[in-house]
C-alpha cells in the first residue's frame, strides 16, 4: 500500500506532508507530559512493527498473501499519539533506507497508514480493549478493515488528484476496494491474535495506555485532513488548468520538442531562433544529439568528481 | 565521597504480581572490594543489583551508596557514582557507532565536545577496545560488544561496577579476557554469576542468594569449598574443585 | 563479527527479507566514510534531497528528456561522496517493478498521439510510463543517497536542528538501532518454524500471531531494560549530538548551487535547448 514518488504531485504530496506534520507535532506536543521512560518503548515498538511487516502471512482463499500494516495494534498498545509518531518514523526510515515509498510521497503514506488506522479508526475500539471478549473481538476486525479501505481510498484520491499515473479512477477503485478487504481482514485477524495471545500471557501490557487519556481532539485533526485535501485538490486543479510549456506542445503532437519558455526566447543563441510548430526532422535530431550532448556532460562531470576524489586525501573510514 | 561503601539494610521486595524476590537482605560492602553473588535461577540476584543502582527503589529497609540514600531524590548522585553493566549487551548499545554510544552518558552530563573525545577514547582504551570507535554496535562480536558496554559505563567515572552475568554467553577465549579486564579494575566491583570459577578468579567474598535470602556471606575459598552448602543453595562446586 | 554478520545469508525461505537487511547494513557501513559529501551539515542534504524530489516530481506527466539533467545530482553524490552504484543497484531493481506497476495501465488508457523519430506515432501513455520509471530512479536513489552519506546519528541531528516533532528525531534513532535486532529475531523464528513444518512460504494467521506476540512480549522486557540502561546513563528525553558540525560558507554556497542548477533544469529543457544549438552550429 505504499504510494510512491513517482505517482505524487508536489500539490498532493506537499499539502499532506504538511498535514502529517502538523498532527505529528500536536502528537508529540502531547507526549511531552508522558515519562521519558515511554520513548524507548516507541522506539522497540516501531522495531517490532517493521520487522512483522517483514513477515508474509498467508491470506485464506485467496492464495494470495499480505503483511500486518501495525497502525491499530500499535495504538492499542501505546495510545494514539505515540503510534501515530511511530509510524511516521517507520514510514520515514522506509522511504530513505529502502526507498519504498517515498520522501515526497511520505505525507500520503502517513495519512493513509497512520492517520487513518490510528486517528478515525482506534478511538471507536478503544472501549473494547479492555474486554477480550468475543464481541469486541469482531469490533476490532472490523475496525481494522475499515481502517485499511479507507487508506485504500486515500491512495486512490491521492492518485487520482496527482494526475501522473492516467488511471480511470472509478474502476480502479473498484478492483482497489474488493482487494483492500482481503487485507483489511488479515490485518483485523492478526491485530485480534496478537492482542488475545497478549491477554493470555501478560495482560499487564494492554490495559495501561488504553484506560487512561482522552479521545485524541478530532476536531483538529479533522479540519487538518480537510485543508490538506482542499489544498492538494485546488493545488492539482491549478496545475492542470495551467499546463506549461512542454505539456502544452505535447497535446499538439510533438515530442522532442517544446516550445520555448520566455527565458528561452531571452537567451536564445541567435536572433529569430525558434521551434516552429512543424515537426521536421531536425528538431528530431537535434532531440537525440542533445540528449547526448547532455549524457556526455554528465559522464564529464563524474570524471571531475572521480579525479577530484583522488586528489584528496584518503578520508578516514 | 572517597569511601564508595554499599550497604543494604533489610531490603526487602515484591514484583508487582506479589512474587516475592527479596526478603531481608542485608549486607556491607567497603571500597575496592570484590563481591559476587551467587545463586540459583530466580534466587534474586538481577532484582538486587537493580536495587543498588537505583532501577527499583526498596519497598521496605534501605540501600546506601557512599553517602546516600538510594531514593527518588539522590537518584542522580547515585546513577554517577554506581556504572551499572547489564546482561545482553544489546539492551545497553543502542547508537549508531561505538563513540557515539560510549559518549552518551558524558554528552547527558553535558561535557563538552573536546573534553568528550578525551573520556571516551579513555574508557575504550581501558577496555582495549579503542579501534572500535566507528563501529555500529551489530558489527561486533560477543566479545567487543561485552567491552564495549563496559566502556560506556566507565566513561561516566563511577566508582562503583555491578555487572550482571559479565561471562555468559562468552567463548572460553573472551571469557578470559574478561576476567583479565575485571582484575584489572581498582574499583569496587559487586558482579552477578553462575560461573563460579570466574569467581575464584575476580572476587574475594561471596553472597549467596536462595528465594530472596542470604543464606552465606564469606570469603571465596572458604564458601566456594563447601559442597554441601552450594548444593543446599542450588549449585554446585567449581569445576576445578570437583574430582 | 563476521559470522553473525553473515547469518542472514542461511535463511532460504526469506532470502529477500534478509537481503534487504544485508543492504541496508551495507549503506549503514558506507555511512561512515569520510568524503567531502559526508562531512557537510546533514541539513544541507536533507533540504536539497527534499527539494530535488519536489522539483522532479513538478514535471509534467509526459516530462522525459528534460528530466535527464537532474542525473547529475544522484551522481555527484555518489561519486564525490564514494557509494558505488552496486550499492543502490539491488534495491532499486527490487522496487521498480512497483513503480512500474503503476503505470503500467498508462499506454492503454492514454492514447494521446505522439510522434516519435524513428518509431512513428505511439500513445503518450508510453511516454508517461517512461516518465514514471525515470521519476522513480531519481527520486529513490536520491533517497537512498542521502542515507549513505549521512548515516542515522546526522540524520536524527537533522531532524532535531529542522524542527521536526520533538520526539521524532529519537525514536528514529531507537527504531533505526532495534530494526537489526528484532528483524533477526523474526528471521530466527521464522527459520525454526520452517525447520519443524512443510515447505510453506507464507504463515498462516493464527501461527503468525502467537509468533508475533511471543516476539512482542520479550520486545516489551526488552523495552524495559533498555530504559533502565538509558536512564542510568542520564538520559532525559533528547539525545545529546556532538555539535561538531557547523554550517559554514561551503554549506550556504553548495546550497544555492544546486538550487538554482535544479531550477534552471526545471525552467529550461537542457538536452532539447542543447541540441537545437548544436543544430544550428553545425547546419
Amino acid at each position: 500500500m505504499h504510494m510512491s514518488d513517482a505517482l505524487v504531485s508536489p500539490a498532493v504530496g506537499g499539502a499532506l506532508w504538511l498535514s502529517s506534520l502538523a498532527i505529528a507535532r500536536q502528537a508529540s506536543r502531547k507526549m511531552e507530559s508522558r515519562p521519558v521512560e515511554t520513548l524507548p518503548l516507541m522506539g522497540v515498538a516501531g522495531a517490532f512493527v517493521f520487522a512483522a511487516q517483514m513477515i508474509n502471512i498467508s491470506i485464506p482463499g485467496t492464495g494470495s498473501s499480505g503483511h500486518l500494516g501495525g497502525g491499530l495494534l500499535l495504538a492499542s498498545l501505546v495510545g494514539p499519539e505515540a503510534a501515530f509518531l511511530i509510524m511516521f518514523v517507520v514510514l520515514f526510515i522506509q522511504a530513505t533506507f529502502f526507498a519504498d515509498g517515498g520522501l515526497l510521497a511520505l505525507g500520503c503514506n502517513v495519512i493513509n497508514m497512520g492517520f487513518f488506522p490510528i486517528y478515525i479508526v482506534y478511538p471507536y475500539i478503544r472501549n473494547s480493549l479492555a474486554s477480550p471478549g468475543r464481541g469486541s473481538r469482531i469490533k476490532i476486525i472490523i475496525a481494522a478493515v475499515i481502517g485499511i479501505e479507507l487508506g485504500a481510498t486515500g491512495v486512490v484520491i491521492e492518485t487520482a488528484l496527482s494526475g501522473l499515473a492516467s488511471l480511470n479512477w472509478k474502476p480502479f477503485l473498484a478492483a482497489f476496494l474488493p482487494i483492500h478487504l482481503a487485507i483489511g481482514l488479515l490485518e483485523g485477524v492478526l491485530t485480534v491474535a496478537i492482542l488475545s495471545f497478549l491477554y493470555r500471557i501478560r495482560p499487564d501490557i494492554i490495559p495501561s495506555y488504553t484506560k487512561s487519556g482522552k479521545t485524541p481532539s478530532r476536531i483538529f485533526v479533522g479540519i487538518i485532513f480537510l485543508l490538506a485535501l482542499g489544498v492538494a485538490g485546488l493545488g492539482s486543479r491549478f496545475a492542470s488548468t495551467h499546463p506549461d510549456g512542454l505539456e502544452w506542445s505535447l497535446v499538439k503532437g510533438q515530442f522532442f520538442q517544446s516550445s520555448p519558455s520566455k527565458l528561452q526566447e531571452k537567451t536564445a543563441p541567435f536572433p529569430g531562433y525558434q521551434t516552429g510548430p512543424n515537426q521536421d526532422s531536425t528538431s528530431s535530431w537535434a532531440g537525440i544529439i542533445g540528449i547526448l550532448l547532455t549524457l556526455g556532460v554528465l559522464m564529464g562531470v563524474r570524471k571531475v568528481f572521480i579525479w577530484r576524489r583522488k586528489n584528496l586525501p584518503p578520508g578516514n573510514t | 565521597m572517597s569511601h564508595h561503601l554499599v550497604i543494604c539494610r533489610d531490603l526487602s521486595f515484591s514484583y508487582p504480581d506479589g512474587t516475592p524476590a527479596l526478603d531481608r537482605v542485608s549486607f556491607l560492602i567497603t571500597h575496592g572490594e570484590s563481591v559476587a553473588i551467587v545463586g540459583a535461577n530466580g534466587a534474586g540476584k538481577s532484582t538486587l543489583l537493580l536495587h543498588l543502582a537505583g532501577v527499583f527503589l526498596p519497598q521496605s529497609g534501605s540501600v546506601q551508596v557512599g553517602d546516600v540514600k538510594v531514593e527518588k531524590a539522590h537518584l542522580n548522585e547515585v546513577r554517577r557514582t554506581v556504572g551499572f553493566v547489564f546482561q545482553n549487551p544489546d539492551d545497553q548499545l543502542f547508537m549508531p557507532t561505538v563513540f557515539d554510544d560510549v559518549a552518551f552518558g558524558p554528552r547527558n552530563l553535558g561535557t563538552t565536545e573536546p573534553g568528550i573525545e578525551a573520556r571516551v577514547m579513555a574508557a575504550l582504551n581501558e577496555v582495549g577496545a579503542a579501534h572500535l570507535r566507528n563501529r555500529p554496535p551489530y558489527h561486533l562480536s560477543g566479545g567487543e560488544k561485552r567491552s564495549v558496554s563496559i566502556a560506556t559505563v566507565l566513561a561516566l567515572n563511577p566508582g562503583i561496577l555491578v555487572l550482571d552475568e559479565p561471562t555468559s554467553n562468552l567463548d572460553p577465549v573472551n571469557r578470559r579476557k574478561m576476567i583479565r579486564l575485571l582484575n584489572q579494575f581498582t574499583h569496587t566491583r559487586i558482579l552477578a554469576t553462575h560461573d563460579l570459577d570466574l569467581v575464584l578468579d575476580v572476587c574475594t567474598r561471596v553472597l549467596i542468594l536462595n528465594q530472596g535470602r542470604i543464606t552465606a556471606d564469606g570469603e571465596v575459598q572458604t564458601v566456594l569449598r563447601n559442597k554441601d552448602l552450594l548444593e543446599r543453595n542450588g549449585l554446585e562446586l567449581p569445576l576445578r574443585f570437583q574430582n | 563479527m563476521a559470522k553473525e554478520e553473515s547469518a542472514p545469508r542461511k535463511y532460504v525461505s526469506t532470502g529477500l527479507i534478509s537481503r534487504a537487511v544485508i543492504e541496508l547494513r551495507s549503506l549503514d557501513a558506507l555511512s561512515r566514510q569520510s568524503t567531502p559529501v559526508h562531512k557537510l551539515d546533514p541539513r544541507v542534504k536533507l533540504i536539497l534531497v527534499f527539494a530535488f524530489v519536489f522539483i522532479i516530481m513538478s514535471f509534467p506527466p509526459y516530462a522525459l528528456l528534460a528530466l535527464v539533467p537532474f542525473f547529475s545530482f544522484p551522481l555527484w553524490m555518489s561519486t564525490a561522496g564514494r557509494i558505488p552504484p552496486r550499492a543502490l543497484s539491488w534495491k532499486l531493481l527490487m522496487l521498480a517493478p512497483l513503480a512500474i506497476l503503476v503505470g503500467i495501465f498508462n499506454p492503454l488508457l492514454d492514447s494521446t498521439p505522439i510522434q516519435v523519430p524513428f518509431l512513428g506515432t505511439i500513445s503518450g501513455g508510453w511516454i508517461s510510463l517512461g516518465s514514471i520509471i525515470l521519476r522513480f530512479f531519481l527520486s529513490a536513489s536520491a533517497g537512498l543517497l542521502l542515507v549513505g552519506t549521512t548515516g542515522p546519528l546526522r540524520i536524527s541531528q537533522a531532524l532535531q536542528q529542522l524542527k521536526f516533532p520533538k520526539f521524532i528525531g529519537v525514536v528514529f534513532l531507537l527504531i533505526y538501532r532495534y530494526l537489526f535486532i528484532l528483524t533477526d529475531e523474526f528471521l530466527r523464528l521464522n527459520q525454526a518454524r520452517i525447520c519443524r513444518s512443510a515447505k510453506r512460504k507464507a504463515i498462516s494467521i493464527s501461527l503468525a500471531g502467537s509468533m508475533m506476540g511471543s516476539v512482542l512480549i520479550r520486545t516489551w522486557d526488552r523495552a524495559e531494560r533498555i530504559t533502565s540502561a538509558m536512564l542510568l546513563r542520564g538520559f532525559s528525553g533528547t539525545v545529546p549530538l556532538p555539535n561538531t558540525q557547523k554550517w559554514t560558507r561551503k554549506e550556504t554556497l553548495l546550497l544555492f548551487t544546486w538550487l538554482s542548477l535544479f531550477i534552471l533544469f526545471r525552467i529550461v529543457n537542457i538536452p532539447d535547448y542543447s541540441g537545437q544549438v548544436f543544430m544550428r552550429i553545425f547546419r
